[in-house]
Order: structure tokens, then sequence, then C-alpha cells
């Protein structure tokens, strides 16, 4: 409650202190600096939420993106020329020039199908849609996994597939040991 | 905590929150919902949007997130922010160059632009205000403190917060009007003149 004052303001004075705005909008460094500045001091814990607005997840989320597209093509390259032999080359008698044409062939048409099935989330049945993820998912833990195999010394499938690990979705986990990569499957 | 959930939580339980979990996403909520009114603020107190009042809301923040143990709940939470921002602009505006100024002597060299014969926008008067009225003006008619709370704040008597205000008023409604900052400040000195 304020208390008695003698000199009184007009009556446009009053009301344009009435109408001002009590508001600001900071810019969006600052929130990022406060907390860094909060977290260096020990006085935040960066947390799971967190943790995915840090820019450099932000990146690793970017790669891994970019990784389930090329990945899932990859996968889905093998299951087709599993069902039509005829019509892919295959290991045996294909160069590697040919599978990388392949795997960039089904992995822009996966890539396509998940674009649409993406555009379609918000107004599909959200039980369909889980179905959907889950199948995208296990897709990317194989393409992982034979990206893995690729290079054992390429520590970035490695690191995505202990990240799907991590978020409890299970899966063959590649391990280190020394120089040396080895895939654990269980 | 999800941040679909944290936008629904009261300030007290994000509180908490923070205290015991010290969690990120929790002190991110806390500070979508009150900096913009405390930057909002120390932009007016400082007289200007000045790039400092962000380092001053951040100093804040850091500020009432080491001292969060102190607070017991018996103020809504925005309500000591706001306390604890405004302690540290006067801190720095008493001890950086906009020197606070003790009443009775004149007004400080006014930087703001005036506009002769024409209306003064709001904030370009807050802005023309020496900082000791406009701290007053600003805390007891825009932000509603009493004059006791605005004293214990300044760490001056009530009476001297009476008079200051009374004083910021009369310079504020001559520039408001489309006095120059001499006419204003000679209001001032009228208006000192009679109060003390």
């Amino acid at each position: 409650m304020k208390d008695h004052d003698n000199v009184e303001l007009s009556p446009e004075f009053r009301q344009a202190l009435d109408d001002a705005p009590r508001m600001a909008t900071p810019s969006h460094r600052l929130e990022r600096r406060m907390v860094r500045e909060l977290r260096r001091r020990g006085l935040l814990l960066p947390d799971r939420w967190a943790v995915r607005q840090h820019p450099a997840w932000d990146f690793a989320l970017r790669v891994a993106v970019s990784l389930v597209i090329f990945a899932c093509g990859v996968w889905l390259g093998h299951s087709l020329g599993s069902s039509q032999p005829s019509d892919m080359p295959v290991a045996g008698n294909a160069s590697a020039w040919e599978m990388a044409a392949l795997v960039q062939q089904t992995g822009s048409n996966h890539a396509e199908a998940l674009r649409r099935l993406a555009s379609r989330a918000a107004t599909a049945d959200p039980a369909e849609i889980e179905l959907a993820r889950e199948v995208a998912l296990a897709s990317l833990r194989a393409a992982l996994l034979q990206v893995a195999l690729l290079d054992l010394s390429d520590p970035t499938p490695i690191r995505l597939l202990t990240e799907l690990e991590a978020t409890g979705t299970g899966s063959p986990v590649p391990v280190r040991a020394g120089n040396e990569a080895w895939l654990v499957l269980f | 905590m999800r941040n679909g959930a944290l936008s629904a939580r009261a300030d007290h339980e994000l509180i908490d929150a923070l205290r015991d979990e010290r969690s990120e996403a929790v002190f991110r909520e806390l500070h979508r919902r009150h900096t913009p009114r405390l930057l909002r603020l120390i932009m007016r107190m400082l007289g200007s949007a000045d790039g400092d009042a962000e380092d001053l809301v951040q100093e804040t923040w850091i500020r009432a997130v080491e001292k969060l143990s102190s607070f017991r709940g018996e103020a809504q939470f925005g309500t000591w922010l706001t306390r604890v921002g405004i302690r540290m602009t006067l801190d720095y505006l008493r001890e950086g160059k906009r020197a606070h100024l003790p009443m009775g002597q004149a007004a400080e060299p006014m930087s703001c632009k005036p506009t002769h014969d024409e209306r003064m926008d709001l904030e370009q008067v807050f802005a023309c205000l020496p900082n000791g009225y406009r701290t007053v003006l600003l805390l007891h008619d825009l932000e509603g403190f009493t004059h006791a709370e605005i004293g214990e704040m300044l760490g001056i008597p009530e009476g001297t917060s009476k008079s200051r205000l009374n004083a910021a008023r009369k310079l504020a409604q001559v520039l408001f009007d489309g006095g120059t900052p001499s006419e204003a400040e000679h209001a001032l000195t009228d208006n000192v003149r009679r109060i003390l």
C-alpha cells in the first residue's frame, strides 16, 4: 500500500505511468551465459532436458540425424537386397562404388519415407506414430551397427549407439578395449 | 521434471526444486518468468537501455541463486528477486561513474535529449531524472513499494524517501509537459526549497 504523498501528478502523467510497459525482452545470449556462469560456479547441474539444449549436444543431434538418414539407407538397402536379389548388386559381386551408390539411393528413399511420416505426425494416431518411431529407431540401431563395422576406429557411431543404449532403447553396443573396438552382441 | 510440466508449477515449487536439485531446466523456467520485469526495472534505474542492464540482471540472478537458502517465502519470489536486483543496481550506481545524487544538491547534468514544446516520452523523462530521484519515483509510483520499504532498500530515512518522491514528481511533471531540463531544475530548486 502506498503512503500519502504531497505532490500530485497530472492525470495524463499518471495515465502514462499506469500504461508504461513493465517487461523488457532479454537477449537469448543472456540466458545462455547465465546458465553457463551458474554451472561454472556449481550452482546448477545439467539435467536431461538442459543437456539437449546445449549447443554441443545440439550439434551432436544434427550429426545423429544426418547419420540416421544415411545409415537407415544402408539398412533398407540390405533388406531390399535380401528380398529382391535379382534387382540389387550383392556384396559378393558388386564393387564398393556400386554398394555406395545403392546406399545413397536407398538412403534417399528412406529419408523421404521418414519425411512423409513426420509430416503426418501431428494428425496421425499417436499409437501408430509411436510404432513407426520404434521401427525407425530399430533401423537406426541396425544402421549404426553397420556403420560402426565399416570403420571401428570411428568413435561417432559408437558414441551414438551408446547414447541409444543410455536412453533405454537397448542395442548391441561396441565397446573399446585399448586400441581395439569390439561389438558386444546381446 | 519436463519442460511442459515446469510451466504449470508455482514459483515456490520451482524454488524448492532449484534449491534441492540445482536443476538447470527449473532455473530456465524461473528466468523466463521473472527476468523481463527485472530487466525493464534495471534499464529504467540506469536511465537508458544500457547494455549494463543485462550484466546487472545476470549478477542479480547469480546472487539470488547463491542466497536462495535465505529466501523463506514470506514475500513473493518476484518481489524478493526485484529487491536483490534493486540493491545490485544501487551498488552499481553508487560505485560507478553514475554517482548517486544526494538530496538538496543541484541535479546532475542531464544526458537526456529534450524535445522543446513537445510532451516528452515517459522513458525520456525517466532518463532525464537524476539517479536519486529516478530511483524513488520508479520504486514508488511504478513498482508500488512503500516509503518504508524504499528507505530500507536505499538506506535512507522514510521522510527522505518522501521528500525525494515529491521532488522527483515535480521535476518529472515539468519534463513530461515539455519543459526543458533547465526549467525542470529551476522547478526542482523551488520545490526543494518548499519541502525542506
